[in-house]
């Protein structure tokens, strides 16, 4: 019986083939890790090899979700070894085991699959990695021919700085002093965003640039208050953070998608989010009035009566718009806005944005395509992620300023030159990052 | 654009809990005119007249047609409700956070959700019971709690279907598509099927697990409700009867013969029955044993053949019928399903009480959604 304990917690089974299977695949990871970058020992390591394979072929929560898995499997195992076969806790068990054996299955052909990319070698190696992984672990760990395109320790190069700044709170506009926005992904701290402030004065329509994943819509959300970073977001001398119950209504936020019921019409649209945002207080005939008076500046009064579901992309973007407007917010937040219309249109939209901001309110955009409108801005925010991945602050201020500060004209170019190399930029981000940084410092 | 005409203090008092229900409400019953959640209701009528046909002929007439039809009522209702409310949240749990960021409180939303989900478990329970009547389901003319039977079976109806209704609408509030609430869907009839305790014999170890489903206390209720335990069992006696062509095959020996003319019991039931001669057949059996005439076959043995219709028939079919009615039935009696007011009214609070948690755990699962990953 502790022969088969010992061989269950290191092998994972007491079967001679389970054994072999496990002893190929050890040697093979060592040579594997060896090749990315990776202490070879770790190979040694029940369980913990099959997450740091997940890591050394960048597909590390699939790597966590085998390891917690195979955990599980070799737990099961271990309790089903003193159990009568026939006890009713073994039968229980028996089907989950296989469940969490199904599971390792699907998430270790992920891996498998992204090993071959790495060792840029063809789908069929997966034919034979399924049933027996050793072996194919073996020639990839051991041969010359099979070489890895990159290693662990490429990403993990050095990041930017930290800026140190801090940007002063203000009586009138928006001050944003976030230190950090993190999740806890399996056991690990992440950060999606750091070291960001600024202060942006009321009357401002503010662009916010940034690649795919760069963090500008959890930077919005972080603003907002709804997913609160450690930071001290002053709206109007309001703490947004601490006093969130009631600052929620001064600040309207526009989500990308067109999250609205279909089955109610425009008015009743308006008129419902207008009980929500507006004041109980107000009385019915004011609260008409302006449900009348959005309609108005978003140009929906000939469709008050028509379903949502009916209208046309320009009308729900702008019914969405001024679901939010009605509580006619101080600072107003608008994820992409223009996705889905075309040109006149999203003119049309950000000129409406553009005047809503001439009234003394902060407007904070998202937008993939800024060059078609960029005249209507006053300031940019440039988001990049530095070499973790963290969504950091390359740059803020003037339009055009920021032509001067990353040598480019366009809005466009600037996301090209900040992005990383491997989604087609240069890869440029930390120097900018760090130049900032030194501007803010300054 | 035009300059705002009224000034709008976004900092003051806004709408509380009650008002924000009566909001969300509005929204849901439009989505009920609008939408094609009022096809839920046609789709009850036709479930109902399915079921109601099939268990019709013994539903409150026999024990086993009680259960039967009370499990499959069971069903109708759990499937009923779970299909109103297991798409409702996901399918706009984007809009959900939307207005949560915009200040409406979830549980308003619960709440709503859980009047408009009853508005239509109850007009669901009147089609069902309606179709139940209309298709002769043989409903006892007397109540037990209410007075009318129909009102509390109707109400045992009603509470199943809620309790489903709510538990669907817990799933609905942590599953992030419809998609997999439709997944979760099938594994969750399939659980309330079998641990019902009902129909399958379950292992000691299981009995945990069906306290807590729906479909038990909803079977206890109607079987209760149809006093279960004082109607006569049939399968027994179906089976017997359809056994009468059954030849059974016995070998008796003399001393077997001379053994049972002896017994006292069959003494007596030969004194009833004359034979020909004018003697009775208790005569006939003195004559052969104090003759010795069985003696000098002593040691011989006869192969007797005879069908189970005719034992029955010598015995006389309806004492058969009685006796087998009146065993099978005290061996299904069940304390589960005793037709008292205590134990209706205890399924019924299960019922109550798995409505409100599950409400309440979908309350406590969308107050967490501002955690969902993008």
């Amino acid at each position: 019986m502790v022969l088969k304990v010992i061989l269950t917690l290191i092998f994972g089974a007491t079967s001679v083939w389970a054994i072999v299977d496990a002893s190929m695949e050890i040697i093979g990871l060592w040579g594997i890790f060896r090749k990315c970058g990776i202490k070879p020992a770790l190979s040694l390591v029940p369980c913990l090899r099959l997450y740091y394979l997940g890591l050394s072929v960048a597909r590390e929560p699939e790597g966590w979700m085998i390891f917690i898995n195979h955990v599980l499997i070799t737990l099961s195992s271990l309790l089903m070894l003193f159990l009568p076969s026939t006890s009713s806790v073994y039968l229980l068990i028996s089907p989950f085991v296989l469940v969490f054996a199904i599971i390792e299955l699907v998430y270790s052909i992920r891996v498998y699959i992204a090993l071959l990319e790495l060792f840029q070698a063809r789908r069929r190696w997966l034919i034979l990695a399924i049933p027996v992984f050793g072996i194919v672990a073996i020639i990839f760990g051991w041969t010359k021919k099979y070489q890895p395109q990159w290693k662990v320790t490429d990403y993990q190069e050095q990041a930017a700085g930290l800026s140190g700044a801090t940007a002063r709170v203000m009586d009138e506009g928006l001050t944003v002093n976030l230190e950090e926005r993190s999740v806890t992904s399996f056991f690990k701290k992440k950060y999606l965003l750091r070291d960001i402030h600024m202060y942006i004065k009321p009357g401002s329509m503010v662009l916010l640039l940034g690649g795919s994943g760069a963090g500008k819509t959890t930077f919005l959300n972080a603003v907002n208050g709804y997913e609160r970073a450690n930071a001290k977001v002053v709206l109007n001398s309001g703490d947004v953070y601490a006093d969130y119950k009631k600052m929620q209504y001064e600040i309207g936020f526009v989500p990308q998608q067109d999250l609205m019921r279909g089955s109610d019409t425009v008015l009743r649209t308006l008129s419902d989010a207008a009980l929500l945002r507006l004041p109980i207080d107000l009385p019915q005939a004011q609260r008409k009035k302006r449900i009348m008076e959005v309609m108005e500046i978003f140009g929906l009064e000939p469709v008050a009566g028509s379903l949502v579901d009916k209208l046309s992309g320009g009308q729900r973007k702008r019914l969405s718009i001024a679901m939010e407007f009605i509580s006619n917010p101080s600072l107003f937040i608008l994820d992409e806005p223009d996705s889905g219309l075309d040109g006149v249109m999203a003119r049309e939209l950000f000129e409406r944005l553009r005047a809503i901001a001439d009234q003394g309110k902060i407007i904070i955009v998202i937008t993939h395509t800024p060059d078609r409108v960029i005249d209507l801005f006053d300031n940019v925010i440039v988001l990049a992620k530095d070499a973790n991945r963290t969504g950091r602050l390359a740059y803020y201020g003037s339009i055009d300023d920021a032509r001067g500060f990353f040598g480019k004209q366009r809005m466009e170019e600037i996301v090209m030159c900040i992005n990383r190399q491997e989604e087609g930029g240069e890869g440029r981000a930390d120097e900018f990052i760090g130049k900032f940084a030194e501007v803010q410092h300054a | 654009m035009p300059e705002q005409g009224i000034t709008i203090q976004g900092i003051g008092r806004h709408r509380g809990r009650f008002s924000q229900v009566r909001i969300y409400l509005g929204k849901f019953f439009r989505m009920f005119i609008y939408q094609n959640d009022w096809k839920v209701l046609p789709m009850a009528a036709v479930i109902g007249a399915l079921v109601g046909m099939v268990v019709q002929p013994n539903m409150f007439v026999t024990m086993e047609g009680t259960l039967f039809g009370g499990f499959a009522l069971s069903c109708v209702c759990i499937w009923n409700g779970c299909f109103n409310s297991i798409q409702v949240v996901c399918r706009e749990r984007g809009i959900v956070k939307r207005e949560h960021r915009s200040g409406m409180h979830i549980s308003s939303y619960v709440v709503a959700h859980m009047i408009y989900q009853a508005f239509l478990c109850l007009t669901q329970t009147a089609l069902l019971t309606l179709v139940c009547q209309r298709i002769g389901v043989h409903f006892p003319r007397e109540g037990f709690l209410t007075g009318f039977f129909i009102v509390d079976f109707a109400l045992s109806i009603f509470l199943v279907t809620y309790a489903s209704d709510m538990l669907g609408l817990f799933i609905s509030s942590f599953v992030r598509s419809t998609t997999t609430a439709m997944t979760i869907m099938p594994f969750l009839l399939i659980f309330q099927l079998i641990f019902s305790g009902g129909f399958f014999s379950l292992p000691e170890w299981s009995q945990p697990l069906t306290d807590v489903t729906i479909s038990r206390y909803g079977l206890r209720s109607i079987a209760a409700l149809g006093d279960y335990n004082s109607l006569p069992s049939v399968t027994a006696w179906n089976t017997l009867t359809k056994m009468k062509d059954t030849e059974v095959t016995k070998t008796l020996t003399v001393d077997d013969v001379k053994h049972l003319l002896q017994n006292d019991v069959i003494r007596a039931r030969l004194r009833g029955v004359a034979s020909p001669q004018g003697l009775t057949m208790e005569d006939v059996a003195d004559v052969l044993l104090s003759s010795g005439m069985l003696e000098q076959f002593s040691g011989e043995s006869y192969d007797l053949h005879v069908q189970l219709g005719e034992v029955m028939e010598a015995i006389g079919e309806e004492k058969v019928q009685e006796y087998v009615s009146e065993a099978t039935r005290l061996a299904s009696n069940s304390e589960a399903y005793a037709h008292t007011e205590r134990n209706i009214l205890y399924c019924w609070v299960m019922l109550a009480v798995f409505s409100l948690a599950f409400a309440a755990m979908a309350t406590v699962s969308l107050e967490f959604i501002d955690k969902d990953k993008r």
